[in-house]
């Protein structure tokens, strides 16, 4: 008998009963649009976190304080601004190195009182966080040197104080201070951000230590010459600070790539369970395909008697179940794969990051419901196949 | 053509053992229409099931066109179904959830013949039996007669050599009845070789020789003219 006839056949048959074949797939559906869902939404959610890191520089690397109830950190060990030029100096992994200062202050303009983050740090920062601009310019090395009040602040603030482009050369007062705007950063669209840019005020650190009577500086942000001499840049600096301020075991560093890792590691975790989860559900829905066929072949006993007295072989029937089965499987397999895709669009919505669905996952989803079709199919095409046929024939 | 030898079928139920048919001989030459008759219970249908190779005997012989059965494979057998055997039975066996025309394309199906020769070929064979307005008709919304004729019609599509009918006006009226043995007649005449179980002898009377069975064996044997 020709495979395209079988299948006509087969699909007769699931049609004229649409409610069992339809309750008879879910088991499938489920898996299958768990499986799409699960690994769009993980494709889809490594690509957004790979982009935001190479956004953020696959090289760049921050050293930071190791805090020690036992052993805490000690004016001795501060970072200072000597560490950064020696650093830059000394090792060739590094290509560019700032300091940084973080602090928070209530600023004023116009009569407007609001909380900021001010960011000290020097001219080179804006190469290492590769920083953009809507208008103005960041400050320099000159602004630094000469401790100018000038100051570079995010969109966001610009926004609430002025009007963007109309916040170059105003006024803001921090501390009774103020400070003349060169330039506003052009808005961050992060995933990490979660849409809200923060109030942010970046100024020279020389003009921040002058001001403030403080000269600490929070960390230390690098950029390595490329992506894999991070590593080097990282223990270079680490060495260098622990020398010159002869200690040990003070600074602790991060970079990019570790983070990378670690997502990957939770978004991989996350993924098997949800993979495991969904492969249970279809072994439930193979099952539930075994017991519809077991049910559908002993309904059909007769049938398969009239067939064989007209000549069907034993191959002919079992090809005829274990494709019913199968197009059972392929059905919701295909009903499965576009729920998976629904599913993964609107989560993707409100997530906000665009769903990946890749031609792999959708041949593995085929790879699946047919494996599935035929382990669970086989049993039942099987006993159909080898039903004498005298008794058959008189199965009432 | 058929060629029965000390044929014996034993049905094992459990402990009990009951034999349907005891050593039974029979001979049918090609182009005869033969009755065979004989209370319930008698071996009849266990008799028509060998001679269909729906089932095999115990022990004894069963040659087909000078070959034994015993020796054939269960693909070998359904190709002898398929294309030498037509079957008629008592109680139609059409596939309810199709049309008269899909039910007498099955044997093609299994024959291998492409579907557009299996539609005209069907359609002619509809039309053979007077259905050519029926095709498209499920058994259920078929008289008796029409679904009897229907069958026929699909038993003879391989163009059989050896028509099998087993009581195939038992759940006829006598005027149906009548209509089908016509048919049988006339495939007769044709040169078929028709073997037919019934308990009925006017139905017998249609045939040219009738054999009589009892407690599975053969106990008599002549001319429809003596009946």
């Amino acid at each position: 008998m020709n495979f395209f006839e079988s299948v006509i056949i087969a699909w007769e048959s699931v049609i004229a009963n649409k409610l069992r074949s339809l309750l008879t797939m879910l088991g499938i559906i489920i898996g299958v649009s768990s499986v799409i869902t699960v690994s769009a939404l993980g494709q889809s959610g490594r690509a957004a976190i790979n982009k935001e890191m190479d956004a953020f520089g696959a090289n760049r690397f921050s050293i930071y304080y190791r805090y020690d109830s036992d052993d805490p950190i000690t004016d001795a060990d501060g970072f200072t601004l000597q560490d950064v030029v020696t650093i830059k100096e000394i090792s060739p992994a590094v290509e560019n190195m700032a300091p940084i200062s973080w602090d928070s202050a209530n600023i004023r303009s116009k009569g407007k009182e609001i909380g900021v983050e001010i960011v000290a740090t020097t001219a080179d920062y804006t190469e290492i966080a590769n920083l953009k601009l809507d208008a103005g310019r960041f400050f320099s090395n000159e602004d630094d040197d000469a401790k100018r009040y000038v100051a570079v602040i995010s969109e966001s603030l610009a926004k609430e104080l002025f009007s963007s482009s109309a916040a170059i050369g105003k006024k803001i007062m921090v501390s009774n201070r103020p400070f003349k705007v060169i330039g506003v950063l052009a808005r961050e669209e992060s995933i990490f951000s979660m849409g809200m840019d923060s109030k942010l005020m970046y100024i020279p650190i020389s003009t921040y230590f002058s001001f403030s009577g403080s000269n600490w500086i929070n960390n230390i942000e690098g950029k390595a010459v490329s992506q894999t001499e991070v590593d080097k840049a990282i223990e270079h600096s680490l060495n260098i600070l622990h020398r010159r301020h002869r200690n040990e075991n003070k600074y602790n560093a991060w970079n990019s790539q570790k983070e990378i890792d670690s997502v990957n590691q939770v978004t991989g975790i996350v993924t098997l369970v949800i993979s495991a989860i969904a492969g249970i559900s279809l072994l439930v829905g193979g099952i539930g395909i075994m017991n519809i066929m077991l049910v559908s072949v002993t309904e059909r006993t007769r049938e398969i008697g009239i067939r064989k007295a007209l000549g069907a072989r034993e191959t002919d029937i079992m090809i005829q179940f274990l494709i019913e089965a199968l197009v059972l499987s392929f059905s919701g397999g295909i009903l499965g794969m576009f729920l998976g895709f629904g599913l993964s669009q609107i989560i993707a919505m409100f997530i906000k990051i665009p769903a990946v669905i890749s031609w792999q996952m959708i041949a593995l989803a085929f790879a699946f419901s047919a494996v599935v079709g035929v382990c669970f199919g086989l049993y039942p095409a099987r006993k159909a196949a080898y039903q004498d046929p005298i008794e058959a024939l008189r199965y009432e | 053509m058929i060629l029965v030898e000390n044929m014996t079928k034993i049905y094992r139920n459990g402990e009990n053992e009951v034999a349907a048919l005891k050593d039974v001989n029979l001979h049918i030459r090609a182009g005869e229409f033969v009755a065979i008759m004989g209370p319930s219970g008698s071996g009849k249908s266990t008799l028509m099931n060998i001679l269909g190779c729906l089932d095999k005997p115990t022990s004894g012989e069963y040659y087909l066109d000078g070959k034994p059965i015993s020796q054939l494979d269960s693909r070998q057998l359904a190709y002898i179904r398929n294309k030498k055997i037509g079957f008629v039975f008592q109680n139609f066996n059409l596939l309810p959830r199709m049309s008269s025309l899909r039910n007498v394309e099955i044997p093609m199906i299994y024959a291998g013949i492409p579907p557009r020769e299996r539609r005209i070929k069907a359609m002619e064979a509809l039309k053979s039996v007077g259905l050519e307005d029926r095709w498209h008709h499920k058994p259920n919304e078929l008289s008796g007669g029409q679904r009897q004729r229907v069958a026929i019609a699909r038993a003879l599509i391989n163009s059989p050599k050896i028509i099998l009918a087993d009581e195939p006006t038992g759940n006829l009226d006598s005027k149906s009845g009548a209509e089908i043995m016509g048919i049988f007649t006339e495939l007769h005449r044709n040169g078929a070789t028709i073997v037919l179980v019934t308990h009925e002898d006017e139905i017998a009377r249609y045939a040219q020789r009738i054999v009589f069975f009892r407690d599975g064996r053969k106990v008599d044997e002549k001319s429809s003219e003596l009946l």
